[in-house]
């Protein structure tokens, strides 16, 4: 068995022992100082001195992290500030407790428990389990590492059998953040895991770090959404017994110690400024300031008019969607926009038979090579893939480059999303989808992960010729927040896609200068000795480019604002193997940190 | 410990530290993470290892900790439709490679540990912070699970 095994891997490859000679490599040029006789004096000393520090530094929060996500995590989250919350909310049979929060960089880190209500003998199950399982073990390893359940432990099912309760299905999450009184918001991810623990609760844990929705400040405002639902011992829901709420939750964290809010930073080298790009507006080089603008909310449901879109008639309207009688579909939420035209439907489970067939709408042609030129423009699956397809005419089949960019404008203007310009186009005649999507349908056919459908491209037509253009409006967050996509077509829209979180209001402020950008260099290495990954470096910075950027406004109760940002584009030494940038926003009024890749 | 017979010991458990990394991790890049994050980790922290005789071991327990948090932050990256398939090496043995990576992971690790890599039941247990009972029960259904493919043999304890 020994020498099958062994050799069912194979040898190792040569790129795995470069990266052990490198590491290794690594560790000559970062001796240990110490020896062991001097880490033993110093920790004494250190015990001596911080007995009364140390007591501080025991945090739920940091422990539970570090379990899952290693030292160096518990470690800087113990540097952080941390508010004992034990604040609860009774939802049926079902309590909900926030035990704990720990605000650090941007971030909220809490953990929380979840129980039976006193005197309720319900039994209670995370949406991730399921009823067959052992009672109050682990062995999701939601906590790090799996837990083996010693054998003969009862099941979820036969606990509740035998307490003779219900078995209740139990979810918490963070869904709302707000700071110092200001508005709540929806932060763009939200990490949860859920732990069976031996007495029969849940311990949950959270985590948010979305420097769009949450700084730094006294108070945060934490809106939970809480969800029971009974379960047969089989594991179906009983939806008609599901219960939700939302409640919220005020903490102030504080620094767990006067040591811990001066954490040793790492010495991260500030990188030089040689081949840097500057890019800045000409307001911003004729004043030298740009003024803060105040951040009215979207809301694209709002007088919402489907004739712009499609004039064949509504077949139907559901929440946030409707199909029209040619099926094509126009979608929404509050920030943002889709429309797309469809015909058909397939199986999305067609690679695997053992599931029972799931239909989906089919995309047109045209919606399809919008896709196509979508994955030009972003690279996907890689660059190479597409290489040297760019654009090539300004004239298609009864459209041109021109005529595409008008009408996308004037939907634009009917839609009131203003300041937007052409930032990437690119042409789809009929050879260029048909080749193009010989490509896609042999990647589909070789990644048996890959669902997409499998469309015959050597039906494309001028009809479907059109172009696909990108619209942005300078302002930069973490991802796709304010972005405008299309495929035009001398038949109009055949697809789109807008996103446009705020929309720019009023003046709020006009401060008298910006932040230097030359002092953002070494403001990004502090902030990145100072972060979770102190030991990251940077290798080089391709550009600094004044943007805006949302912020929560000077006053948190005035809401959000639109600010001028320092958008920072860099490399660290993994994206410069992977050839993938990463960036950092800095605020050009107050030089805070907003976003950046290593958050 | 010197660096030199740090970087000895490392090179010379090189193709340990690649079987277990592709017991746990299916793609070859987050691999080469994993052994780069684990051995930076041991030399900082070798000051903890009381028993440089045990320095395999710890290592090894070292490079589970990463591929661990690795797969973690992975799944919470990674769209379901999207989900890596397994990276092998060209001359590896792919059915059986395939048969044994169909193997639940808990019992992947115990029986490259003891049986591929030789480690005790004792040591195993030891690195995955495991009951030796626990440990004799999933090798013993982890070779129930292959038995019409492999020869198998006892537990040594």
């Amino acid at each position: 068995m020994k020498q099958d095994l062994k050799q069912m891997y194979g040898s190792t490859p040569e790129s795995f022992k470069h990266r052990v000679t490198f590491a290794l490599k690594e560790t000559e040029e970062k001796p240990v100082k110490h020896t062991v006789r001097t880490i033993l004096i110093t920790a004494i000393i250190i015990l001596l001195l911080t007995a009364v520090a140390y007591a501080a530094f025991s945090s739920q929060v940091a422990a539970f992290f570090g379990k899952s996500y290693g030292e160096n995590f518990e470690t800087w989250l113990e540097q952080g500030e941390v508010s004992t919350v034990a604040q609860s909310y009774t939802l049926g049979d079902v309590v909900f407790t926030v035990d704990e929060v720990i605000y650090r960089d941007n971030g909220l880190y809490g953990v929380g428990t979840i129980r039976p209500a006193q005197g309720s003998n319900a039994v209670i199950i995370s949406d991730d389990h399921t009823t067959d399982e052992p009672f109050g073990y682990d062995i999701h390893g939601e906590s790090g590492y799996p837990e083996e359940a010693p054998a003969g432990t009862p099941t979820i099912a036969e606990v509740a059998a035998e307490q003779g309760g219900k078995i209740l299905v139990v979810r918490a999450l963070p869904d709302q953040i707000g700071v110092d009184g200001g508005e709540l918001l929806s932060p763009g991810c939200i990490g949860t895991s859920m732990v069976p623990q031996r007495d029969g609760s849940i311990q949950y844990s959270f985590e948010i770090s979305d420097g769009f929705v949450i700084e730094e400040g006294d108070t945060y405002t934490i809106s939970m959404f809480s969800r029971v639902c009974e379960m047969t011992a089989d594991g179906e829901w009983l939806n008609d017994t599901k219960q939700t709420a939302t409640w919220t939750v005020e903490c102030t964290p504080e620094p767990m110690s006067e040591q811990a809010t001066e954490p040793a930073a790492a010495d991260v080298p500030v990188p030089s400024l040689d081949g840097l790009t500057l890019i800045v507006p000409d307001e911003y080089t004729q004043a030298g300031t740009l003024p803060v603008y105040t951040a009215i909310t979207r809301d694209f449901g709002a007088d919402l008019q489907p004739d712009l879109f499609n004039q064949s008639g509504i077949a139907k309207t559901e929440n946030y969607l409707i199909t029209f009688n040619d099926e094509a579909q126009l979608s929404w939420a509050p920030e943002a926009l889709f429309y797309s035209e469809y015909q058909g439907t397939y199986n999305i489970n067609y690679k695997d038979t053992s599931l029972e067939p799931s239909l989906a709408p089919l995309k047109t042609l045209r919606h399809a090579a919008s896709d196509l030129a979508g994955d030009v423009r972003s690279g996907w699956p890689d660059e190479s893939t597409w290489e040297g397809i760019t654009l090539d005419k300004t004239a298609l089949a009864g459209i041109t480059l021109d005529d595409a960019k008008a009408k996308l404008e004037t939907l634009l203007a009917a839609l009131n999303v203003d300041g937007y310009t052409c930032a990437y186009a690119l042409d789809m005649d009929v050879a260029r989808i048909q080749s193009m999507g010989a490509v896609m349908n042999q990647l589909i056919e070789e990644n048996q992960y890959w669902n997409p459908p499998i469309l015959d491209y050597s039906l494309a037509a001028e009809s479907d010729e059109g172009f696909y253009l990108y619209y942005t409006n300078g302002v930069k967050t973490d991802g796709d927040r304010f972005a405008v996509y299309a495929y035009v077509t001398a038949d109009g829209i055949a697809d789109l896609q807008i996103r446009d979180l705020y929309i720019q209001g009023d003046i709020y402020a006009a401060p008298e200068y910006l932040i230097d950008p030359e002092t953002i260099p070494a403001a990004l290495s502090a902030e990145i000795a100072d972060s979770r990954f102190p030991d990251m470096t940077i290798s080089s910075i391709s550009s600094i480019e004044l943007t805006y950027t949302p912020a929560r406004a000077s006053s948190k109760a005035d809401g959000m604002v639109l600010t001028p940002a320092w958008y920072v584009t860099y490399r660290d030494p993994d994206a410069e193997k992977y050839n993938e940038d990463c960036f950092a926003i800095f605020n050009a009024v107050d030089g805070s940190l907003i976003s950046a890749s290593f958050q | 410990m010197t660096q030199a017979e740090f970087t000895d010991r490392i090179v010379a458990m090189q193709d340990t530290l690649y079987r277990v990394s592709t017991t746990i991790l299916p793609q070859l890049c987050d691999r080469e993470d994993a052994v780069q994050g684990a051995i930076e980790k041991a030399w900082r922290k070798q000051g903890k290892l009381r028993d440089d005789r045990a320095m395999h071991a710890w290592v090894i327990r070292i490079l589970i900790n990463e591929c661990y948090t690795l797969l973690r932050r992975r799944k919470r990256e990674t769209l379901s439709d999207t989900l890596p398939e397994r990276e092998t090496a060209p001359d590896a043995l792919p059915d059986l490679y395939e048969l044994f990576t169909s193997l639940d992971e808990k019992y992947r690790l115990p029986m490259v540990l003891y049986y591929v890599e030789g480690y005790s039941v004792e040591e195993t247990a030891r690195m995955l912070k495991l009951p030796q009972g626990t440990l004799k029960s999933r090798l013993h259904r982890g070779r129930l699970l292959l038995k019409d493919t492999l020869d198998v043999e006892e537990v040594r304890a």
